[in-house]
């Protein structure tokens, strides 16, 4: 079947069973291999991307659901050549990357989550986390980033 | 050791309407299953060779007062502002899985997942008194949640189109359970308390569900003749929980021992009845 | 050997000691990082493995030629092409597929490569196999017992580098003794108090969440494999042995790696890739399941620990016995073997025992083999070592954190193998957990129901000493580009650390330090992201290959500035003449005048530490002897206890750790974080439990728990500084010590909390409520 998307803002078309995971139609026919498929079975969250305003488990997500609202994975969250999105600049800043196969992940759901909640406690944050596992940091530094984030965010025109 | 769903990958057909869900259905048989959010059929082992999507059909994504069609998810029903009468499905949402999840998996999925013993929304449903309807090829009906359950269970083309609760005044219910680490899994234990409570907090009109403990949420009569006439608090939450060990046959498994399951039960009763206790007008002024 | 430090040092141009950003953390936030999985080329092949399902078996009959017929099949592999014997540097019992014997359940039976990855998967389906079971030894006490079945009932014919105890179901066997049997018996004979306690530890997976992956070559009878690792001299070694080819034919190339811990040292679906794309004659691609991953990618070994100690009045310990029995797997493909000498070391290495009778059997069984995991056997000694002083201090009557100190090693004592802890400051490090902790108990009241308990654990760690070798070149602009086969696993080690360590030694902006991905062809030996040692030892090497550097760039600038190299100095992108500002040339223009002279400006350090001096006499059958550049370590914890549930909450957690000199804070507490909470995991959630039939029951991330955003407590860490001799500039490893005491800190302080001992992990609520109910 042909499935018709909007991926980072640009119109696609492909041919595969309406069940693939939208991970393995990002990552293998559209090359947008930053999101990560770390375990296959929804619990990981390195896969996560942005379903209209949702996060969502892309490993799980059959293409054929994904038709009817944008797609947006971590590639067409800033400009390849451009600066950062604020999540990802706290990211780097506040040390939440180590190996970083995690971190599209994280980087999808926060920046969602941030859009809904713009001024979150640590709870909050941590509670958006749980579907991402990170197996480096301990995650303290993410929340850091998440909160630095936020705060960036709010100053910012 | 091949990925989930690795070797056939379904096909997915796209229903415009209940009926035209419901008759492509019927025609595919075992062939066929209706897909809403996806996020436990994806794991299948065993997938039908093609999804019905529901995602198109306007009329299940409809809300009400009380009512929630088929297609809405964890998160529509956790952000939900909802009468106190309804609160513990709000909680069972709210707290379920994580975000990923909660945005995709919807109420229609969580009713009618084969072999999910921890599904959230069905002891909240059950406590609740809801309803159901249910469109087959012969019609549609109404039926209350237990039915619903063993049909879904079984087989045969039956989708769920909505589900509904009773919200009278001075009703309250409330939801608990309980995990391992933080959040982020399944529950071990799960209850729904929903009651009549007057002005001292007695309880009336009980209705108890348990869920995660046995291979399919079920009410627990022993548990709510405790709490009838009996001022709705921890203790006599502990005292249900306790009664409701005595009775439930609870399931060994990968994620927590049997034993452990009815050992938590007054804790998980005592959860549940804080939060429906949480919304009662002297809590909330 | 002239380590950096050993060498005056110039005033710091200020690259260590700062925190600075990793950067390859900017393409990692963006989603352009390059990982093994994300490696595509034109032609590529998908392989899939068949891996047996059940863990004992002998092989009927193999048949492949009906997948080999499938749609879009290249090849298909099995044990007839890769009969070779390897393991992991001691003992060779292993192959790269089963070969008429199945011994673990999981174990590859053939391998096949086709177009898409769904008709790799369906020709799997197709190959016919044939198994008639055999009995499972799963249970370590009934392998080694006599009678049982053997896993290897050929076990003498294979080669063993080193000659040790082995025999029948035991792998290896490694003793440690110290003292005279009449010592022995006198200090038993006075002893005030006999202890004696049994602890068991089940297997904790590594789980990084870029499961093993790899795309092999192959061209002109070289292979070359892009894969995801922590070792990559190793892959290549384990992987050329299994292939029966020289090393030298392996090119093992590496991208970024998502995560290791311990997990991706050795070689595993390398030789199985090298494989099929010789046969097929194009590039390969393997990647593990996550299924696959949890059951048959080593594990932290599973073990029985048995503890004995004689203490006189004073809570002194006189002698202390164990026996440690761990499990091997059905091979040697991990490091358990090479490690069965280190629990004596751990246990006599932070405490002073003065006679000892250790003895560490790792065994066959028929299940997944183990392998390392950050630590190594590290957790679970503290854990039996700490849990048994509980004890003892409670039977002695001595206070527990007294009893520690009265036996804790002081600096200039020996350790258990003769060694001498020169440079200790495990008191210091007490004190400071000590002083954190009890600030807490003042100003924080327990709630009604729930039990409070604190612990405190001190510890002796130490750095892997192994060899390394970088390489750095300045380049026509004036950037340093430093090669290497040290690894970046997501530590920081290289990308940060060694960056930090030749920007300080050369002057110049850590900006303009440039690292290239590991590659065999082009860097030499390198020991691995292991044991804690990239910042260390590849730091070393790389910091004296910029000592050597700097002197060729000041030699020709000085004939450029017409001034003596004495007189000069590197400050960011210029030589200057120290006291004239105006003099002063750039490095590009060094770079350019050197090329068309002198030649090109380059340079090759290398490090290893040499053995410490120590009692090669009291130990037999240990591959792991000294304890090299030791760093002392103190956790504490506060915990909460729910009654009803069991559930274990850690309310504090504090941390004092020697990193001997602080290269980069930012980064060591990015390892204190992620230690301790993977050691919190192993503490309180992970369990890869193995059923009675040997094949692993946790397949997913539903029932393997690892710890989330909601599980982990906040860690207040305080960074010692005792500089380390050969240390670059006094740097120690960082990455290891803090995941070693946490499973013993926890133990402890929840045993404290609900007045119970505790001898098993991991303490889930199932497990603590257990162990309420029959106080």
């Amino acid at each position: 079947m042909n499935y018709r998307l909007t991926v980072n803002g640009r119109e696609t078309e492909v041919d595969v069973p309406g069940a693939t995971p939208l991970a393995e139609v990002l990552r293998d026919h559209l090359h947008l291999r930053g999101t990560k498929v770390g375990c296959g079975t929804g619990r990981c969250g390195s896969c996560t991307v942005r379903l209209g305003d949702r996060a969502v488990a892309s490993c799980i997500l059959p293409v054929g659901l994904a038709e009817d609202e944008p797609v947006t994975t971590v590639e067409g969250l800033a400009a390849p050549d451009g600066p950062r999105h604020p999540v990802q600049d706290a990211m780097v800043a506040r040390h939440g990357v180590q190996c970083g196969a995690c971190t599209p992940g994280m980087v999808m759901t926060l920046a969602t989550f941030l859009d809904a909640v713009p001024d979150p406690d640590d709870e909050q944050v941590r509670e958006a986390l749980t579907g991402n596992l990170c197996r480096c940091t301990g995650y303290h530094t993410i929340v850091d980033a998440a909160l630095s984030a936020a705060t960036a965010r709010k100053d910012m025109p | 050791m091949t990925a989930p769903g690795l070797l056939a990958r379904s096909e997915i057909q796209a229903a415009t309407s209940v009926d035209d869900a419901v008759a492509r259905l019927a025609e595919l048989g075992t062939e066929g299953a209706p897909l809403a959010g996806g996020t436990w059929l994806m794991r299948s082992a065993r997938p039908p060779r093609t999804f019905i999507s529901l995602q198109r059909v306007a009329e299940l994504r409809e809300v009400s007062v009380n009512g929630w069609g088929a297609l809405v998810t964890h998160a529509e029903l956790a952000a939900a502002a909802l009468p106190p009468a309804l609160h513990a499905v709000r909680t069972a949402a709210r707290t379920s899985a994580f975000p990923q999840v909660r945005n995709v998996a919807t109420l229609g999925g969580n009713l009618s997942a084969r072999g999910f013993a921890e599904a959230d929304l069905v002891p909240a449903l059950l406590a609740l008194d809801a309803t159901v309807e249910v469109a087959t090829p012969a019609g549609r009906q109404r039926t209350d949640v237990e039915a619903y359950l063993r049909v879904a269970q079984s087989s045969g083309p039956a989708l769920l189109v909505s589900a509904t609760a009773p919200a009278p005044m001075g009703r309250f219910s409330g939801y608990g359970r309980l995990t391992v680490r933080g959040g982020g899994e399944y529950a071990i234990a799960s209850v729904a308390i929903a009651a009549d409570l007057d002005g001292a907090r007695v309880a009336s009109t009980v209705r108890v569900a348990v869920g995660s403990v046995e291979a399919r949420a079920r009410r627990c009569p022993e548990a709510e003749a405790l709490l009838t006439g009996t001022v709705l608090d921890e203790t006599s939450a502990r005292a249900a929980g306790r009664a409701a060990a005595e009775v439930l046959t609870a399931r060994d498994d990968l994620l927590a021992p049997g034993w452990y399951r009815l050992e938590v039960l007054p804790v998980v009763f005592a959860r549940a009845a804080a939060d429906c206790l949480a919304a009662t007008p002297e809590e909330t002024s | 050997m002239t380590a950096p430090s050993d060498t005056p040092v110039r005033p710091a141009a200020g690259a260590v000691g700062r925190s600075i950003p990793r950067p390859d953390a900017d393409a990692k936030v963006r989603g352009a990082a390059v990982y093994a999985v994300d490696l595509a080329e034109a032609g590529l092949l998908h392989a899939a493995v068949l891996r047996a399902e059940i863990a004992a078996a002998r092989i009927v009959r193999l048949d492949t030629r009906a997948a080999a017929a499938m749609p879009g099949v290249h090849v298909v592999v099995t044990g007839a092409d890769a009969p070779a014997l390897s393991g992991m540097l001691v003992v060779k019992d292993q192959t790269v597929f089963a070969i008429d014997t199945v011994r673990y359940a999981g174990e590859p039976i053939a391998a096949v490569a086709a177009d898409t990855p769904a008709q790799a998967a369906a020709a799997l389906a197709a190959v016919e196999l044939e198994l008639e079971p055999l009995d499972p030894v799963v249970d370590l006490h009934a392998a080694v017992a006599p009678g049982t079945r053997l896993v290897h009932p050929d076990w003498a014919t294979y080669e063993a580098p080193v000659a040790g105890f082995r025999g029948g179901n035991v792998a290896w066997e490694s003793r440690l003794e110290k003292g005279t049997d009449e010592e022995w018996a006198a200090a038993f004979a006075t002893a005030h108090r006999v202890i004696s306690d049994e602890f068991r530890v089940p297997r904790q997976h590594q789980t990084p969440i870029e499961p093993h992956a790899c795309v092999a070559t192959y061209t002109s009878g070289r292979f070359t494999v892009h894969t995801s690792t922590q070792f990559p001299h190793s892959v290549r070694t384990r992987t050329a042995e299994l292939l029966g080819v020289r090393p030298s034919a392996v090119r093992v190339v590496v991208p970024t790696v998502g995560g290791g811990f311990g997990g991706k040292l050795d070689a595993m679906l390398e030789p199985i890739a090298c494989l099929l794309a010789r046969r097929a004659g194009r590039p390969v691609r393997l990647v593990n399941t996550r299924e696959e991953e949890l059951a048959t990618a080593g594990p932290r070994e599973n073990a029985i620990l048995r503890l004995r100690t004689a203490v006189d009045a004073g809570g002194r310990i006189l002698a202390q016995e164990a026996d440690i029995l761990t499990d091997n797997g059905a091979n040697s493909s991990g490091e358990t073997l090479i490690c069965a000498g280190l629990p004596a070391l751990v246990l006599g290495s932070t405490y002073r025992i003065p006679l000892a009778r250790y003895r560490t059997r790792v065994a066959y069984t028929t299940t997944p083999p183990t392998a390392a995991f950050r630590g190594v056997g590290g957790p679970y000694v503290v854990f039996a070592q700490e849990a048994h002083l509980d004890h003892v201090a409670r039977e002695a009557g001595v206070d527990r954190l007294e009893l520690r100190l009265r036996n804790v090693l002081a600096a200039g004592e020996a350790m258990i193998n003769g060694q001498e802890l020169d440079d200790t400051i495990l008191v210091q490090a007490l004190e400071s957990v000590q002083r954190r902790v009890s600030w807490t108990r003042s100003t924080t009241e327990a709630t009604s129901r729930r039990l409070r308990g604190t612990a405190v654990v001190p510890l002796t760690w130490l750095t892997n000493p192994g060899p390394g070798e970088a390489s750095v070149a300045l380049s026509e602009d004036g950037t340093v580009l430093v090669s290497t086969a040290a690894t970046e696993i997501g530590t920081g080690a290289v990308q940060t650390g060694v960056r930090q360590i030749v920007a300080e030694r050369l002057g110049i902006d850590v900006d303009d330090v440039l690292v290239a991905n590991p590659d065999t062809d082009t860097a030499g030996f390198d020991n691995g992201a292991q044991g804690s040692r990239t910042t260390y030892g590849a730091g070393n090497a790389a910091g004296q290959a910029a000592g050597e550097l700097r002197e060729q760039i000041l030699h020709t600038a000085a004939g450029m500035l017409e001034a003596a190299e004495a007189d000069l100095e590197i400050v960011g992108d210029r030589v200057r003449v120290v006291g004239s500002p105006g003099a002063s040339v750039a490095l590009s223009a060094v770079s350019r005048a050197a090329m068309w002279s002198g030649g090109p400006l380059s340079a090759t350090g290398r490090f290893v530490s040499p053995p410490p001096e120590f009692d090669a006499g009291c130990m037999i059958g240990a591959l792991f002897t000294t304890i090299n550049a030791t760093s002392s370590h103190a956790h504490a914890a506060e915990v909460e206890v729910d009654p009803d549930t069991g559930e274990v909450t850690i309310l504090r957690y504090v941390v004092a750790q020697d990193v001997g000199r602080a290269v980069n804070p930012a980064m060591i507490a990015g390892q204190v974080n992620g230690g301790v909470t993977q050691g919190l995991g192993y503490a309180l959630y992970e369990d890869l439990r193995i059923g009675p039939d040997g094949r692993v029951l946790d397949r997913d991330l539903e029932t393997y728990r690892i710890p989330t955003a909601l599980d982990v407590p906040p860690i207040d860490l305080e960074i010692l500084e005792n500089p380390l001799r050969n240390g670059p500039y006094g740097a120690k490893g960082v990455a290891e010590p803090p995941i070693v005491p946490v499973a013993a800190v926890v133990a402890c302080a929840v045993a404290d909390a609900i007045g119970a001992p505790l001898t098993e992990l991991p303490l889930t609520p199932f497990a603590v409520l257990a162990a309420l109910r029959q106080r």
